[in-house]
């Protein structure tokens, strides 16, 4: 001890200890109590670029950078006023601009009377490792970008996927409908089971990606929950026979028999577990068991959905690996029971997504449990009802000039309430005289009419307002109004030209809709009154005279490809689809694709007519 | 019977004509345009097709908007429920909304793929077109 003291204090020399903070490699610098620089040591100088000369007297705030917030210079001053060490980071500024990182730890120095005299600060320059943690950073989103483009990929390549398989294994089913020898029959038996194996992974990559992409959503929907689980253990009861095991289920009583989910993603979790609990068990049973969780409320319910079978059991390393994604207990067990061994990573994202989970406890030679729990919907069936009823009240998406037509005061002041607070523009008859006045002079979109008026009731105004129209050229919807509403009466109003009746009392929901009603089918009449047949220019004849002479010549050597192509475009020459050229050759057209050598010719019969036709006449004129 | 098929992949196409010839007289179309203009022209010849086959993804226009322009269409005309063309669903969609929309929309059935003929055949039993 004696010892250690004398050489420490052989070491104390001032001489020693000031190279000891020449020699740092780490930043050092001493202020005053104020701030003010009294020492730095030549690392200071160094990393900063000031010399002592400029360092001396100044306060380190020249390297501020101005990236950290006042706040924290606030917290390091009353952190070491307190006679406390300060540490933290610094984003500070060399003198020739240049940004560079430091860890910091600041102290403040007592005197013998413990009042603060100096602060100490120790500095370590620490850009290098800073710059490293922001390129991993970067890598690591880089890498989580690049796999969720490839997820996002995968997700979307789907359909594009799946209908060549299916075109494949169609063909195989079509052929296998025709007379086939024995080891024909065979050969595409086995490549119908390829497919479907192919089809079977590809469609669990493609679910996996979907998830992993964050494309999956869970979409809740009324099922019958007995039902439902009634039908899943149907599918498998076959595979379950053939196997010799016994397939059981058990519903909770206290389960309700209709329940809000996703019935698609239940079913392919349930469908997952089940086929792997038949597919590890070779004799014994299977068995479903759904029970109500404690953690219910008033919306929703969480089911415990368990698995058990007496099958092959998973040791304790299995266990921890048979979620993982592309993972089967063991090599061996892949070769002979075969499957992805995504199945299961798959069906607990899916869970999870159900805000749930699926766990496995085993047993190696004695069977598994697997057990799944799942968030569902009650089901409020009555009451939705009544709301989708309600969103179907539409707001108008259109504001229409609107003519009342009614004698009663009463009922003219409640349908122009409903209409214009709507935001339709309503004017009103007293009766239909007045109505025929109105008209003469305004155009409306549509005219509400009242039935029972006195001086002259509305299917008399209506059928004088048709016919003043008719000289005019115009068309204004007219809805009847009325009390009475019996059979036939629709037929009368409908014969003296209205387009539809509201009985009474009405709603503002039958009023609007009456309204929308009209004017889609105005529209729909605006569009029929353009239909007419083509007129030809000369041009427009010629080419399709020389379009009719090809189609001749195709059908002649029957070309089914050419047929098809050159009516098509003749069936485009005009958009008007009531032309009958259009029509003929568009029957053509399908008639090609089944090769119907007569139809074909029966239809080109009927073109080459009424291209004649068109010729002669243009000529005539 | 009369048969209207639209499917624009052509091996699906083959499937499903080749098996519903032997049902009836078919016409196929190769998108959803072609569909609709099909079914106007067979209600405008006053020959209505028994039944439709839809696939739901195809180019121009969807199943789901034929389906829906086929009911409209069929409305207007005043075609009585029990008398509509009834209308199956073949599709490689098989996620829970693309099948509700597909019943809201008014379809018969709905047929995932890959098409099993054997599944089909009892649909169309079911739905009272072959016995």
């Amino acid at each position: 001890m004696k010892d250690y003291d004398e050489r420490l204090n052989s070491i104390l020399d001032f001489e020693v200890l000031l190279q000891a903070v020449e020699q740092s490699p780490s930043t050092i610098v001493i202020t005053d109590t104020y701030g003010n620089i009294e020492y730095v040591n030549p690392k200071f100088t160094e990393l900063t670029g000031y010399t002592v000369e400029e360092a001396i007297g100044v306060n380190p705030r020249i390297l501020k950078s101005g990236e950290h917030p006042k706040s924290m210079y606030k917290e390091l001053w009353k952190t070491i006023w307190s006679g406390k060490v300060w540490s933290g980071i610094f984003h500070n500024k060399k003198k020739d601009g240049e940004l560079y990182w430091e860890s910091a730890r600041i102290a403040p120095v007592k005197n013998k009377e413990d009042k603060i005299t100096h602060f100490i600060a120790i500095k370590e320059d620490i850009t290098i490792m800073k710059k490293m943690e922001e390129e991993n950073q970067r890598a690591k989103e880089e890498a989580e970008i690049a796999n969720k483009a490839k997820s996002q990929f995968l997700a979307n390549m789907s359909h594009e996927i799946r209908t060549p398989l299916n075109g494949i294994k169609g063909m195989i089913d079509l052929t296998l409908l025709t007379e086939l020898t024995e080891e024909q029959k065979e050969n595409l038996l086995i490549a119908q089971d390829c497919v479907v194996t192919l089809m079977k992974v590809i469609n669990n990559i493609l679910d996996f990606s979907k998830i992993e992409a964050g494309k999956t959503i869970i979409e809740y929907e009324e099922m019958n929950f007995r039902k439902f689980i009634e039908n899943i253990i149907k599918t498998h009861a076959v595979k379950a026979k053939e196997k010799g095991i016994d397939l059981l289920y058990n519903i909770s009583q206290d389960i309700p028999e209709q329940l809000v989910g996703d019935s698609m993603k239940i079913k392919q979790i349930l469908n997952n577990l089940l086929s792997n609990s038949i597919k590890f068990t070779e004799k014994g049973r299977v068995q479903l068991k759904v029970e109500k969780e404690d953690s219910c409320d008033e919306e929703n319910i969480k089911l415990k959905f368990k698995v058990e079978d007496t099958g092959i059991g998973i040791d304790e390393e299995g266990i921890s690996r048979v979620f993982k994604s592309f993972s089967q207990v063991d090599g061996s067990i892949t070769r002979k029971y075969g499957g992805t061994g995504l199945g299961l990573a798959i069906s607990k994202s899916l869970a999870n997504l159900m805000n749930g989970d699926i766990w496995v406890e085993s047993e190696k030679g004695k069977g598994s449990t697997f057990y799944a729990t799942l968030k569902l919907k009650l089901s409020r069936q009555e009451e939705e009802v009544l709301e989708s009823k309600k969103e179907e009240i539409s707001e108008p998406n259109n504001k229409y000039k609107i003519l009342i037509v009614d004698d009663d005061k009463i009922n003219q002041r409640i349908t122009t309430d409903m209409l214009s607070g709507k935001g339709h523009e309503v004017q009103i008859a007293n009766n239909g005289v007045e109505a025929l006045k109105i008209l003469k002079k305004n155009k409306f979109d549509l005219i509400f009419m009242d039935i029972q008026m006195e001086k002259m009731d509305g299917v008399e105004t209506t059928k004088l307002i048709r016919k003043c129209e008719e000289e005019r050229g115009t068309y204004t919807p007219i809805i009847a109004l009325t009390a009475y509403a019996i059979k036939g009466d629709r037929e009368k109003f409908l014969y003296a030209g209205m387009d539809d009746y509201i009985s009474k009392p009405f709603n503002m929901d039958s009023l609007l809709k009456a309204i929308e009603k009209s004017q889609n089918k105005l529209n729909k009449r605006a569009y029929e009154s353009k239909i007419h047949v083509k007129e030809y220019s000369n041009e427009e004849i010629k080419a399709l005279i020389k379009k009719i002479e090809d189609l001749n010549k195709a059908i002649k050597i029957k070309n089914y490809k050419q047929i098809e192509s050159i009516s098509k475009v003749i069936k485009d020459g005009d958009e008007d689809i009531s032309n009958p050229i259009r029509k003929a050759a568009f029957k053509i057209q399908m008639a090609s694709r089944k090769k119907d050598i007569k139809t074909i010719e029966a239809l080109f019969e009927e073109i080459y007519l009424i291209v004649k036709n068109i010729k002669e006449r243009e000529v005539i004129f | 019977m009369k048969i209207l098929i639209a499917e624009d992949d052509l091996a699906s196409r083959r499937l499903i004509y080749k098996f519903m010839s032997k049902y009836g007289q078919c016409d196929i179309t190769v998108n959803g345009a072609e569909a609709i203009e099909a079914f106007i022209i067979s209600l405008e010849d006053e020959e209505p097709y028994d039944l439709v086959c839809l696939d739901i993804m195809m180019p121009k226009v969807d199943g789901l908007k034929v389906l829906s322009t086929i009911r409209e269409l069929e409305k207007e005309k005043n075609i009585k429920d029990a008398d509509r063309s009834k209308v199956i669903m073949m599709t490689a969609l098989n996620d829970t909304r693309t099948i509700t929309n597909s019943f809201n929309s008014g379809c018969e059935a709905y047929a995932a793929k890959p098409i099993d003929l054997n599944k089909l055949e009892e649909v169309m039993k079911k739905l009272e077109l072959i016995e």
